[in-house]
């Protein structure tokens, strides 16, 4: 994994390479620091021609420039590096980091022990981030793109996706959230078996039904939720549950 | 006879089709009556009078019937379209019918069933397609009435060509012809000018709905500055008084500690709003502003700290003012209430900013106590509240608006003590 820094203040740049490169050492041998930098303009030109997989960028770069900015022209050429904002200015961002850079972590400045801990865990989940990259795609996620920021979301954590009212959205109904994204059901009952076209605007997780009532017509999920089911699905929805844990009526 | 029957065929088709398309209950008692008072009678005049008189009598029996059992508008436009079908179902059997030449059924039977098949489909496929049209202008009574207006021409013109023409010679066709199709053309045009100026009224009206809607949060705004500035002269007054005091005494070292305590945290009050007013600067729709200054001054007296982010010019958004700052401010008045019911960190943030694909990002996020106290898939629900009784409209009003917005999309999501709604606008042409 590369890694890039960019620091203005001589000391802090110091003791920022000084940390990552100790623990590094000891901890991630394969890690290589490729660019201390000291202002943006080295970075923009390291990476016009290069790449880097993690960055720990300083906010409040001398000179005028700043972080952000930087950081926006990092994204624009490489959407997985793992971008991690140091800053001493309390009222950081965080959103803006989050949604729109989709940083992974930003660290307040500070004189203490904190300082390096933070640092270190920033690191490590830079690491275990570019690790994960380096599989092969985990296929049981489901894919949310919010602004820059990519939610996975399991699977197994779906309940049912269903269209709203006209347009072309789809809303989708997870244990934590719910998320509305443009697309077609068509496409997404052929993802996996596990998600059924129950009806002609709804696809549910075949996992999650506890109940299924044949006279009014529709299958009530682990959350609660009642799908209606129309009469064709009705006779392949049977056949696809187990029969042991699901109600049927 | 046969005429009969088919004449009471073409009743029954019709009655179904009324009764499907407007969705009304029949019971054997409204068929019998719609019978005697309807059919029967324009059967007899069709017999004794004539063809177009019976037509006439028809219409005006089933409008009047049906109209009086529905008391809807909605009935009146849904019997037009059957009729226009109906008109229109019959040419097309007869366009369908030229091919084939051979006789396999006696007399018009033939010409009947093709009918009746292309009628049933036609119908149902007018119900289906218009529902959600129907659906969108249920509040509109202007729109109905002009529906209305349109579907009852269109219908005479078909018929008055249909029946009408029977009676004229050749050359009186023409004219005849020619003064229909320009009248229907007037009445079009007249229509189409009625249309435009009610948008214009609309419009207007809208204007006048932001402009009012943005003046009351600016008078919220300033009244709760003023307060504060009313407080402020207080405490300054005070402050002085007790300064005084300490000097009097020649206690310098009460003096130092007062100082740091009292004058320095007002100091730092005061650089925290103006920071606050900077991050603000760059969000240039003057409505918005005044809402998210007045909510966050309002969380911010519930002791709930407040972040904004407002990082790129803000000029415009796709969506309506009036809608968006509902929006806005049911999601921070959730987001407040929220808070209120935690103990410790009480943190609201929000941030609007430009995404790399230019559509704008609205995103407020609030601290709850824990994962579990928020039903993420029935919050949305109508009346569904987590506070009782009577409460819960406010995020069913937020999908009822988000729906006729198709540049927009929510995003709700609980995740690690954070409760977030994430706003996402794509850039609309012919955005407001």
């Amino acid at each position: 994994m590369k890694v890039v820094i960019c620091e203005d203040h001589p000391q802090q740049r110091k003791l920022l390479h000084t940390i990552i490169k100790n623990y590094a050492m000891m901890n991630h041998p394969s890690v290589e620091i490729v660019l201390v930098a000291s202002d943006a303009e080295q970075v923009l030109s390291y990476i016009e021609n290069n790449k880097a997989d993690c960055y720990f960028l300083d906010i409040e770069l001398g000179d005028g420039s700043n972080g952000i900015q930087l950081a926006d022209a990092i994204r624009k050429n490489d959407l997985l590096a793992s971008i991690i904002f140091v800053t001493n200015y309390s009222e950081a961002l965080k959103l803006t980091f989050k949604y729109k850079l989709a940083a992974l972590d930003y660290i307040i400045k500070s004189s203490d022990e904190n300082f390096s801990e933070e640092i270190i865990s920033a690191f490590e989940s830079a690491v275990e981030r570019y690790e994960k990259l380096g599989q092969t795609k985990t296929t049981n996620v489901f894919q949310i793109k919010m602004g820059e920021l990519i939610k996975n979301v399991p699977y197994e954590n779906i309940y049912y996706f269903e269209t709203s009212e006209d347009f072309h959205k789809i809303r989708l109904y997870e244990k934590n959230g719910v998320y509305d994204f443009y697309g077609k059901l068509k496409d997404i009952e052929e993802i996996d078996s596990t998600f059924f076209r129950c009806h002609k605007s709804c696809v549910i997780n075949l996992q999650h039904i506890i109940e299924i009532n044949k006279k009014d017509k529709y299958v009530k999920l682990v959350n609660g939720a009642k799908c209606t089911v129309s009469f064709r699905a009705m006779r392949n929805i049977i056949s696809k549950v187990n029969e042991s844990i699901v109600k049927i009526e | 006879m046969e005429l009969f029957i088919l004449s009471i065929i073409e009743f029954i088709i019709l009655f179904w089709a009324i009764s499907y398309a407007t969705q009304m209950k029949m019971s054997m008692k409204r068929i019998l009556a719609y019978i005697l008072l309807s059919m029967c009678p324009s059967i007899l005049i069709f017999q004794l009078i004539g063809q177009w008189q019976g037509i006439v009598f028809l219409l005006v029996s089933s409008f009047t019937y049906f109209f009086w059992l529905s008391r809807a508008f909605l009935t009146l436009i849904h019997i037009c379209f059957v009729l226009i079908i109906g008109v229109f179902t019959d040419n097309l059997t007869q366009v369908v019918m030229k091919p084939f030449s051979y006789d396999a059924l006696p007399g018009m039977l033939e010409h009947y069933c093709i009918f009746t098949v292309l009628f049933i489909l036609c119908i149902i496929i007018y119900k289906h397609s218009t529902r959600k049209i129907y659906k969108l202008l249920e509040e509109m009574k202007t729109a109905y009435m002009l529906i209305l207006f349109i579907a009852l021409v269109t219908m005479s013109t078909f018929y008055i060509n249909l029946y009408l023409t029977e009676y004229l010679s050749e050359s009186n066709l023409l004219k005849f012809n020619i003064i229909t199709q320009i009248t229907y053309f007037t009445i079009m045009l007249f229509v189409l000018y009625l249309t435009i100026v009610n948008i214009k009224k609309e419009n207007h009206f809208r204007r006048v709905e932001i402009e009012t809607a943005q003046f009351t949060d600016y008078m919220r705004s300033l009244e709760v500055i003023n307060n504060d500035m009313q407080k402020f002269r207080h405490d300054h007054a005070n402050i002085l008084a007790s300064m005084q005091g300490y000097i009097e005494i020649n206690d310098f070292e009460g003096l130092k500690k007062y100082f740091r305590k009292h004058i320095f945290s007002a100091e730092e009050d005061t650089l925290k709003r103006n920071m606050r007013l900077a991050n603000l600067s760059k969000l240039q729709i003057t409505g918005i502003k005044g809402l998210i200054l007045t909510k966050t001054l309002q969380a911010e007296k519930e002791g709930i700290t407040v972040n904004i982010e407002v990082p790129d010019v803000i000029d415009e958004l796709s969506m309506n003012i009036i809608d968006i700052a509902r929006i806005l401010g049911i999601f921070l008045d959730n987001a407040i209430e929220a808070n209120m019911q935690n103990h410790t960190d009480k943190e609201i943030d929000i941030a609007i900013f430009k995404s790399r694909s230019n559509s704008i990002m609205i995103i407020i996020e609030n601290t709850i106590e824990d994962d579990h106290s928020v039903k993420i898939d029935k919050i949305f629900n109508d009346g569904f509240s987590t506070k009782g009784e009577n409460r819960g409209k406010g995020l069913s009003t937020v999908r009822s608006i988000m729906n006729t917005y198709p540049n927009v999309v929510l995003r709700t999501n609980v995740n690690n003590g954070v409760f977030s709604q994430i706003i996402e606008m794509e850039k609309s042409e012919g955005s407001q």
